[in-house]
């Protein structure tokens, strides 16, 4: 265990020892209970790399055939859903790419933010020297959030959402996918994805703001 | 963000990027009080904010998968040896 974490074992954690420990003990109902709880977020996590659904499944059975054969060899060093999560998304990595290298996530999320990406096309703002106003929107969006055109409810959108997303860069999906899918805690994705949580807030907002460009695209007309 | 010079009126074009930030509540108190500040006087932040604000809604939407009952028949035979 890291000797530099302090605090009391947070309540996950003596969960995760009293599950851990009924695992190794071949107790089905806990196994049961375990694929129960992470099934469905494990196919949504695996389809982010690989968008048929059978693959993705495929991910999913590899996966907790890795964690049945691995129990014993569990250290404990992080919760079980990381470590169970971190083996899907390396499963579902591999099965999703021609070549099967794996790069660590961390110098993918590097590589990723490296590039320059503002959320927003700077055009859209006044110049910086501009004598009024300087750095203000000049191109404002034209709608509210909550017209009826940005509607959530509305088939299309959700479809526009989809698309957008799936055409996001690797890491900015998985981020994405995590944060706002599964609604997982800053503190998980970057316990999964071993990044930093400042890299995980910019590829959050990328994603997000990426989508929202989209979306202003296709239902307010207005060029990226 | 870390710019306390800056004055309260703020720059979009900086402020946006710290749109995603706002919405999730990980700003620090005195940057949220600027961002509080300055989108009370402009409708472009607000209405950006507004638009950012709707993704994370929609993609939550998007939850449906589960998995099939032979799949996870299989697992359970895996896990007892059967």
């Amino acid at each position: 265990m890291n000797a530099t974490r302090v605090d009391a074992v947070p309540v996950g954690r003596t969960q995760d020892d009293e599950l851990l420990a009924a695992l190794r003990a071949g107790d089905e109902q806990a196994f049961a209970g375990l694929v129960d709880r992470h099934a469905a977020s494990m196919l949504r996590l695996a389809m982010v790399y690989t968008p048929s659904r059978a693959v993705a499944e495929e991910a999913v059975q590899e996966t907790w055939l890795i964690v049945i054969r691995s129990l014993d060899a569990f250290e404990g060093r992080s919760t079980l859903k990381t470590w169970i999560f971190g083996i899907l998304v390396n499963c579902a990595r591999g099965r999703g790419v021609r070549e099967r290298r794996t790069v660590p996530f961390a110098s993918f999320a590097k590589s990723e933010l490296a590039i320059d990406e503002p959320v927003v096309s700077r055009s859209r703002f006044r110049p910086d020297d501009a004598a009024f106003e300087p750095g203000h929107w000049a191109s404002p969006p034209r709608r509210r959030g909550d017209s009826p055109e940005w509607s959530l409810a509305s088939a299309e959108t959700s479809a526009l959402v989809r698309r957008a997303a799936d055409r996001l860069p690797p890491m900015q999906r998985v981020v994405l996918v995590m944060r706002d899918l599964e609604e997982w805690t800053p503190d998980e994705v970057c316990a999964t994805l071993e990044i930093s949580l400042g890299h995980q807030a910019v590829l959050l907002h990328r994603a997000r703001a990426r989508i929202r460009t989209d979306l202003e695209r296709e239902l307010d007309d207005v060029p990226a | 963000m870390s710019q306390p010079e800056e004055p309260v009126e703020g720059e979009c074009v900086v402020l946006v990027e710290a749109m995603s930030a706002y919405l999730d509540g990980s700003l620090p108190a005195d940057e949220r009080r600027l961002m509080d500040t300055h989108l009370g006087g402009c409708t472009g932040c607000r209405d950006f904010l507004g638009q950012l604000s709707a993704v994370p809604v929609a993609v939550a939407a998007a939850r449906v998968q589960e998995l099939p009952a032979d799949v996870r028949a299989t697992l359970l035979r895996a896990f007892t040896g059967t």
